[in-house]
């Protein structure tokens, strides 16, 4: 559930979604859920030349399974707080696992 | 009214059935279940490009392999009015005892009620829906 | 969305269901992993994402040529999904295709989509002869780039199933 927390933390950020087929979709993140499908408003595809289909389209949901990369902007990032929780997180799977 | 429920009401009926590997399957819906497992009967297997048809008298689908099912219009409408009677059923007999948990189990109970009626007199319409427009790939 | 436990309730804001209740009764563009394009109205959905479509229609896309196909009802089972986009709300109240060629001319003027290309329309002859040119071309580059990656050493994945 990490990533799923981080992502709530970057709800209204412009991000750019690169999907497994090459395509990206830019757009403001608005909304994420536990499978990292995502939701954008706003969109714009990075080229559109060769995906037409999407000029008529304002805002997308994007199934996590497609996404590859989720290119963020590095300034809203919290690399620190993002190591300690994944430090935790880790930190309690390891108690899970020895509780067993 | 959710996927699988549209899905349910649809036994009995014609429907088109692709797969992932792009094979098309057209037949009547017999049975199907929470995983979108499937049977059918009375089918005609398409490869993908559409060049090799075969017919078969049965098959079953795993339901990982589906891409998705076609079903003819008159289904939603069908599915639509089974959902109304089963609301209106439940709002009548939830009318004298409230409260969240015996509503689920009375809701649940009616669920089953519903599925005996289930195919009857819709059966068979709709054929040749699929039709139209075609190539199916 | 029926027999949603109210306990859940708090936590609804991120789920499946709140990212696509949105879109329900609206007429929608469906990708799916095979490259096709569904246009129709979302009817339903559940947490894996499986749709159901009315009044859907397939838009073969080639280039800037396009195609549409009359299907009707669909149940798309979720995997098979890539993205769901809502069209352009004005779409809503004229839902037919002879409005989508109207949108497709409108786009020109709408300032924020002024670098969206119109798409014209062609028979399904046409269409169907064009996209099997696409797909023999994919194959073609497929063919040549596998064989350069083998030579210097790499192994092939054999199943490329994704075109979308």
């Amino acid at each position: 559930m990490l990533f799923f927390s981080f992502f709530k933390t970057l709800i209204d950020e412009q991000v750019i979604v690169e999907l497994k087929n090459d395509m990206s979709v830019r757009g403001t993140l608005k909304s994420v859920d536990q499978f990292l499908n995502i939701k954008l408003d706003d969109v714009s595809v990075v080229d559109e030349v060769k995906y037409p289909h999407l000029s008529a389209v304002k805002n997308v949901f994007i199934r996590g399974s497609v996404v590859r990369y989720v290119h963020l902007p590095g300034a809203v990032v919290d690399t620190a707080l993002l190591e300690d929780a994944t430090r935790k997180e880790a930190a309690s799977q390891a108690s899970k696992m020895g509780g067993r | 009214m959710l996927p699988l429920t549209l899905l349910n009401t649809s036994q009995g009926h014609p429907m088109l059935v692709e797969l992932k590997s792009g094979e098309t399957l057209n037949g009547h819906l017999v049975n199907c279940d929470a995983w979108m497992n499937l049977t059918l009967k009375e089918v005609v297997q398409t490869n993908s490009d559409g060049t090799r048809f075969f017919r078969l008298p049965e098959c079953y689908v795993r339901g990982n392999n589906i891409k998705y099912l076609r079903v003819p219009d008159e289904v939603l409408d069908i599915a639509r009015e089974k959902n109304q009677q089963q609301r209106e059923e439940q709002r009548k007999s939830n009318q004298p005892q409230r409260g969240g948990y015996n509503r689920q189990y009375s809701s649940s109970g009616q669920r089953g009620g519903y599925n005996r009626n289930r195919g009857g007199g819709n059966f068979g319409r709709g054929g040749g829906q699929f039709q139209r427009g075609g190539r199916g790939y | 969305m029926e027999n949603t436990d109210p306990s859940l309730l708090p936590s609804i804001i991120f789920t499946t269901a709140a990212q696509l209740v949105d879109c329900v009764d609206k007429k929608l563009l469906v990708v799916l992993r095979d490259g096709r394009k569904l246009i129709g109205i979302l009817r339903s959905f559940d947490q894996y994402a499986n749709l159901v479509l009315q009044e859907t229609i397939e838009r073969i896309i080639v280039e800037s040529m396009y195609s549409d196909i009359q299907r009707g009802v669909y149940i798309v089972r979720g995997e098979n999904v890539v993205l769901v986009g809502e069209i352009v709300s004005f779409t809503l109240f004229f839902g037919s295709v002879a409005f989508d060629l109207l949108l497709t001319y409108l786009n020109l003027k709408d300032p924020e989509k002024e670098n969206s290309i119109p798409l014209r329309e062609v028979s399904l002859d046409e269409i169907y002869a064009a996209q099997q040119d696409e797909i023999d071309n994919r194959r073609r580059r497929e063919l040549t780039k596998n064989s350069k990656l083998i030579d210097i050493g790499f192994s092939i994945d054999t199943q490329q199933e994704d075109m979308y």
